[in-house]
């Protein structure tokens, strides 16, 4: 069943144009890569659907039509968005930044969903008073996603989680979401430049050319095609 | 005697500075929640200050006037942010077109009391009485005493609020990160809005206890004041609550000490030890005495 649907979207900055009338969907439980070089409209599309800028056509949520809405609303509803760079409060500390996650919940929730997600990443609990900006690239990354997490989201938008990281740490954070996925049931919609570890843990991708949707289907058609394979897997 | 007179000059500067420190309060309270200085604060208490004088002139008890200058004070600042502020973009988009907008409301608030209220100084009593407590041979004032306790209340007060609260948690989210604030389901503009109103309030506060130390209100009363301010949030650290205010305490007590002991820094000079004092300060630690430096690894 979908829980996002978007069709004929059409975003951008003032009058530049960045998507091109895309449409894509992600399925209940589903991961969906979107692959892109610079520049495609990776960042634009994750920004569209979050609501953070203003867009034409339609998204639907949950069977519902939300284009045009708020961040703030869309949170409620249970869309998360990891933005670009991570986007941690730098001046917070790890606790506070989950709890800032958790805003729109109870104070009950959040105490027991920070627990939760302090177990899950250990190395945040380690460092719970610890201010984020002081933390290394890949644990800010742990911290956005957990951050995210802390609103019990059914979408999780992540906006290249590899951006800045060492490749084994890319690959961590990949497993780490991966295995939320599988564990809640989760949908993720996640924008990537590195194809191959995104594709290892996706069930479906679409390819993003300036700001239009070239090509989609499973990850092993997309892994197995060799346009794509040149293009975006360095191979 | 020498004692008394120590005594005296000590509460003398503990009452200017615990003014200047209420006003930083306000300054900070606005930078931490929006990262933007408003140079209109001490116009902006001036104001409501004026409103309070109106409201006494119709009968109201000083003390009520106060704090219901103190309530509109917290609207006109709230309101100032939504219908200004916001509609320039605040202070991710614009922050210097902001600065200047402030400076413009300075002005603007100084000639609007100045037409509605007359620039002629008003008259008004002392907020805690005239009444005075005998210390060690000096005679304090209960006005001092109670300015002081109003301002442990409002540390206090908004220690708990910034770091307690998820008012308070909303507001330092949103200082360092709007966009991330708004992505975890926090109203933005509602949330500063609030801060405004809350800045705008205590400076309202800064504001009445001016006028009920000179007896007065006037267009021009919050004018050093502001500058001492400032100079109490850079002293303590801008991102400090109760850094602007030890920096306020200290700039009053530094500059009543140095004026009353130092006889070549007569009454003509008394800005400057104050000023000195934030220069040396500033030389060593120039993020102020409490101000965090920022830690941020790429």
């Amino acid at each position: 069943m979908s829980l996002l649907t978007l069709a004929d979207v059409r975003a951008g900055y003032g009058p530049v144009e960045v998507l091109d009338g895309l449409g894509l969907r992600v399925d209940q439980g589903e991961i969906v890569v979107v692959l892109g070089a610079n520049g495609a409209g990776k960042t634009t599309l994750l920004r569209a659907i979050s609501g953070m800028i203003p867009l034409h056509g339609s998204v639907c949520f949950d069977d519902v039509e939300v284009a045009g809405r708020k961040p703030e609303e869309l949170v409620r509803m249970g869309m998360a968005h990891v933005p670009q760079g991570r986007g941690t409060f730098n001046d917070l500390t790890v606790e506070e930044n989950l709890q800032v996650g958790g805003f729109a919940r109870s104070a009950d929730e959040v105490a027991e969903d920070l627990d939760r997600w302090l177990d899950v990443f250990p190395r945040l609990r380690e460092r719970r008073d610890q201010t984020a900006g002081s933390m290394s690239g890949g644990e800010q990354q742990m911290l956005a996603i957990a951050r995210a997490l802390m609103s019990r989201p059914r979408l999780l938008l992540l906006d290249e989680p590899s951006l800045g990281l060492a490749p084994l740490i890319t690959a961590d954070v990949f497993e780490r979401i991966a295995q939320i996925n599988a564990e809640l049931g989760m949908s993720v919609l996640v924008v990537e430049q590195n194809a191959n570890l995104a594709l290892s843990i996706a069930q479906r991708g679409y390819v993003l050319e300036t700001g239009s949707i070239v090509a989609s289907g499973s990850a092993e058609e997309l892994s197995a095609d060799d346009a794509i394979r040149r293009a975006y897997l360095g191979v | 005697m020498t004692v008394a007179l120590f005594v005296q000059r000590v509460f003398d500067g503990l009452q200017a500075g615990a003014i200047y420190a209420i006003l930083a309060l306000a300054i900070v309270v606005i930078f931490r929640a929006s990262g933007l200085l408003n140079f209109a604060q001490g116009e902006l208490a001036m104001f409501t200050t004026f409103i309070a004088w109106a409201l006494l002139d119709s009968g109201l008890p000083w003390w009520a006037a106060t704090i219901l200058a103190t309530v509109i004070g917290f609207g006109l600042g709230a309101i100032l942010y939504r219908l200004l502020i916001v509609r320039l973009g605040g202070a991710a988009a614009n922050p210097l077109a902001i600065v200047i907008v402030t400076i413009g409301l300075f002005l603007m608030l100084n000639d609007g009391a100045g037409i509605i209220w007359g620039s002629n100084p008003a008259k008004v009593p002392r907020l805690f009485g005239d009444g005075r407590v005998e210390l060690l041979g000096a005679g304090i004032s209960v006005q001092v005493l109670g300015l002081l306790g109003v301002l442990a209340v409002l540390v206090i007060g908004f220690g708990l609020l910034f770091q307690r609260t998820k008012l308070g948690l909303a507001l330092r989210a949103v200082t360092s990160n709007p966009e991330s604030a708004a992505l975890a389901g926090i109203k933005v503009v509602t949330t500063l809005m609030i801060g405004w109103g809350l800045a705008a309030a205590i400076g309202s506060l800064a504001g009445t206890f001016t006028a009920s130390q000179n007896l007065s209100v006037d267009t021009n009363m919050m004018q050093i004041t502001l500058i001492y301010a400032f100079a109490a949030a850079t002293l303590g650290g801008f991102d400090s609550p109760l850094g602007a205010v030890i920096g306020g305490l200290v700039i009053g007590l530094v500059s009543e000490l140095v004026v009353g002991y130092v006889s070549i820094i007569g009454p003509d000079l008394r800005l400057l030890p104050g000023f000195v004092l934030v220069l040396a300060v500033l030389l060593v630690r120039p993020q102020g005495l409490f101000g965090s430096a920022k830690v941020a690894r790429a």
